[in-house]
């Protein structure tokens, strides 16, 4: 138990009658109950975000059973509380955070787990330090005061075992709550607090995983003068938003280290295989830049590392582009069982680079070859994942064909329109609403022409 | 505004994806004194109206139009990144505290450039703008309403065909509150496809997004669920349009002809646009389609018996569908 004797406390204050009777019965009132009900039901839509959650709470209250209602709730970011009176407009408290003489107060009532039905007394300063003390410093406060109401009924919100927030409802004198509407209400507040308790859960979590796919998520592309780079990436698992698909560009301006590739699995277990081999290669890529090193290093750290093959199973195709002085590039690149890169050439033609080597993290001693290509400006190379190969129509798959005619007359264009068509033709092919998607990864490079 | 020769400088380099020399134009003209505005229209704009026309004009391939698009949106991204930089610290503390907009493109809608120009014109005004780009996922919308609580969700569409989208991000932003505008060349003047939809409010031009801005409630509550007999006439179309489509190509393939591959690929466009009036009850929309796909087949030399039979094709895929149909009636 906390030392409560030190600061007023809402049982504490004078004037306060923590068991008031009703004072006027009001069948009226009744009317709207049904309607609350069924209206209550919509803050489940707001789910994934409480605060507007506990606006509809609010607005649910007060347009169907109250004259004032106020909702505070806490979750790992703090506290958090929305308040409004009949004929006046929302007054959210995110901006201001709750004092803590409020959270001392609504944290007193939690404790006890019980409704509490306070008698206000009629206008002192008194009343206004109760009012402050529930409320806060908030207009809600004069508000209140306006509705000249004669009780406030403060509802704890309980949840698995646990107090999450605290509703405070009032009407305006003459229409007081009865014991009737008081008991109806408590099992209403019961049933919201379930609700709301779920929306803290789903932030929370929301929270967690914001933080991890941070983390997970590449740096944006570095720009560089004499390249234009555009890539995209979609994600099978939309609802985690990360993937086993990666993609990667780091160096200087002149010399480059380019990695794209695709690990096994979708989803947050894919994506964290994919920030190990990213890691893996930028190491690899301080000691040794040619790419065949880099893969063969990479490929060591993966079976090493793995529990069972089928965890570091990966395929890529890494890449150094190193800068020439008439603005071409002369690009360096190793294929670990990975879909063939393109070059797309300035009059239109497409030649592949085949694999060198086997995909990674399955055979310790793995070799891989390289092939050198110049890449003058206007030439385009692109790499992609096998969700733009693989991508299932109704018919067949997407394959090289659809690579081929959807690269059609693009020689020589902007690598983002190369990627935006590539992107576009495959979503086409999908269909609206597929379900069967995969991860997939696009870039393309192109030098620039020198200025 | 922008001088003829620039525009048709700039327009030269657009022809020759030439970005550096686009942006290098535009940075001239930027010095000169031109305002935003007048960059946008007078040579965006302008550039982006003639690479429409040449292709609907059969004078250049999707492809080349592709690219030529690519180019003007690097110089709006490029025009972005230079407002940033004149943006006084004041200006962009004080966008910063109010809560940001959304700007998206509705799902399947590939047309990214009048999304980005209205980005780059709120954030030469001031605003914050979380911008997504083309073809957004409701999940994705979801996912950034939560991330960014923005005041309002700006929905960009250019295809009729992508109102079905459209509607799905309506459900998606009011469901949390959120005030949806919608905007593009996919709604009418009057606004009927917009109320419809059930979006908040629709923006006619660019320019009036910052005052429409200050009308708009700060919540607005979920709209209901579409449950008129149009309604899931247009959802159940839209989620056969695959199937629809292979039917039509195969009837209407065989018949070769100059032009013909070029207008059975606009046959998804169709159905979308036939799913848009149903969902809308705008027939005006099947109307509209028809006039633009006649004239995609007359400037390929597509026979007209050949597009009759398209249209043939598409009536006898919406058998099913008594409401589609008699809309399909209406605008023959």
């Amino acid at each position: 138990m906390t030392d409560t004797g030190s600061r007023p406390t809402p049982a504490a204050a004078p004037g306060w009658d923590r068991h008031a009777t009703p004072l006027v019965v009001d069948d009226q009132a009744l009317l709207a109950r049904e309607a609350l009900q069924q209206h209550l039901g919509e803050v489940l839509g707001a789910v994934h975000r409480p605060a507007r959650a506990l606006e509809l709470t609010v607005d649910t209250f007060v347009d169907h059973a109250v004259d004032f209602a106020q909702v505070a709730l806490h979750s790992h970011q703090g506290w958090m509380s929305v308040g409004r009176t009949r004929g006046h407009d929302l007054v959210g408290e995110r901006d201001r955070p709750i004092s803590r003489r409020q959270a001392e107060a609504v944290r007193d009532v939690l404790s006890r787990q019980a409704p509490e039905h306070w008698l206000l007394p009629p206008e002192t300063p008194e009343r206004e330090v109760m009012l402050t003390q529930l409320l806060g410093e908030s207009p809600l406060v004069g508000q209140l005061n306006e509705l000249d109401a004669a009780s406030v009924l403060s509802l704890p919100l309980v949840a698995r075992g646990r107090g999450i927030g605290l509703l405070t409802l009032a009407r305006a004198r003459g229409r007081d709550l009865t014991a009737d509407d008081v008991l109806f209400l408590e099992d209403v507040a019961h049933r919201i607090a379930v609700a709301l308790d779920v929306t803290i859960v789903v932030a929370d979590n929301r929270h967690a995983a914001t933080t991890l796919r941070t983390a997970l998520l590449p740096p944006p592309l570095p720009a560089s003068a004499g390249l234009d780079v555009a890539s995209y990436n979609r994600v099978a698992q939309e609802e985690v938003t990360v993937g086993g698909d990666f993609i990667d560009l780091h160096g200087g301006e002149t010399d480059l280290t380019l990695l794209l590739g695709d690990a096994v699995g979708k989803g947050v277990g894919a994506a964290v295989a994919a920030k190990r081999i990213r890691t893996s290669v930028r190491t690899a890529a301080l000691v040794d830049r040619s790419p065949d090193r880099v893969l063969t290093l990479t490929n060591q750290v993966l079976v090493h590392e793995a529990e069972s093959p089928v965890e570091s199973f990966a395929t890529a195709v890494c890449g150094r582009l190193r800068r020439q002085d008439d603005g071409s590039f002369e690009v360096t690149l190793s294929n670990a069982g990975h879909p063939p890169p393109i070059i797309l050439r300035r009059e239109g033609t497409l030649e592949y680079v085949e694999s060198h080597g086997p995909a990674l993290g399955i055979f310790e001693d793995a070799e891989f070859g390289r092939s050198v290509h110049r890449l003058a400006p206007g030439d385009t190379l692109i790499c992609y994942t096998d969700g733009i190969t693989e991508a299932r129509g109704r018919i067949d798959m997407f394959g090289e064909d659809g690579i081929a005619t959807a690269l059609a007359g693009l020689g020589g264009a902007p690598s983002s329109a190369v990627v935006e068509r590539l992107a576009m033709s495959v979503s086409s092919f999908l269909g609206p609403d597929s379900l069967d998607r995969d991860d997939a990864a696009i870039i393309a490079l192109q030098p620039s022409a020198p200025l | 505004m922008v001088a003829t020769a620039v525009q048709d400088r700039y327009w030269d380099r657009v022809v020759h994806n030439d970005g550096a020399g686009a942006r290098a134009i535009v940075d001239t003209v930027l010095t000169d004194g031109t305002p935003l505005d007048g960059i946008l229209t007078g040579l965006v704009g302008d550039a982006q109206r003639r690479v429409g026309s040449l292709w609907a004009a059969d004078e250049w391939t999707v492809a080349r139009e592709h690219a030529a698009t690519a180019v003007n949106e690097q110089v709006v991204q490029h025009l972005r990144r230079r407002i940033r930089s004149w943006r006084d610290d004041a200006a962009v503390r004080a966008a910063r505290g109010t809560p940001p907009l959304l700007v998206v493109c509705a799902e399947r809608e590939w047309h990214a450039l009048p999304a980005l120009m209205l980005t780059a014109r709120l954030e030469s005004e001031g605003y914050a703008v979380a911008y997504l780009g083309a073809d957004v996922s409701t999940l994705a919308l979801q996912r950034a309403i939560a991330d960014h609580e923005p005041r309002v969700t700006l929905v960009s569409a250019s295809l009729s065909s992508s109102l079905v989208f459209v509607r799905r991000h309506v459900e998606t932003a009011t469901a949390s509150g959120v005030p949806v505008v919608v905007g593009g060349a996919a709604f009418d003047p009057a606004g009927l496809r917009a109320r419809r939809i059930g979006a908040t409010a629709q923006a006619l031009d660019p320019a009036d997004v910052g005052s429409l801005l200050a009308t708009l409630p700060r919540r607005v509550p979920a709209v209901p669920p579409l449950r008129t007999d149009a309604a899931r006439e247009a959802f159940a179309l839209l989620a056969a349009v695959g199937p629809h489509t292979d039917a039509v190509t195969q009837r209407v393939a065989r018949r070769g002809g100059p032009g013909t591959t070029a207008v059975l690929d606009q046959v998804p466009h169709v159905l979308g646009a036939l799913a848009a009036a149903l969902l809308t009850d705008d027939a005006s929309i099947v109307s509209e389609t028809r006039t633009w796909l006649d004239a995609v087949g007359d400037a390929r030399r597509c026979e007209r018996s050949t597009l009759a039979e398209v249209w043939a094709a598409v009536t006898e895929q919406v058998a099913d569908y008594p409401l589609g149909r008699r809309m399909l009636a209406d605008a023959a």
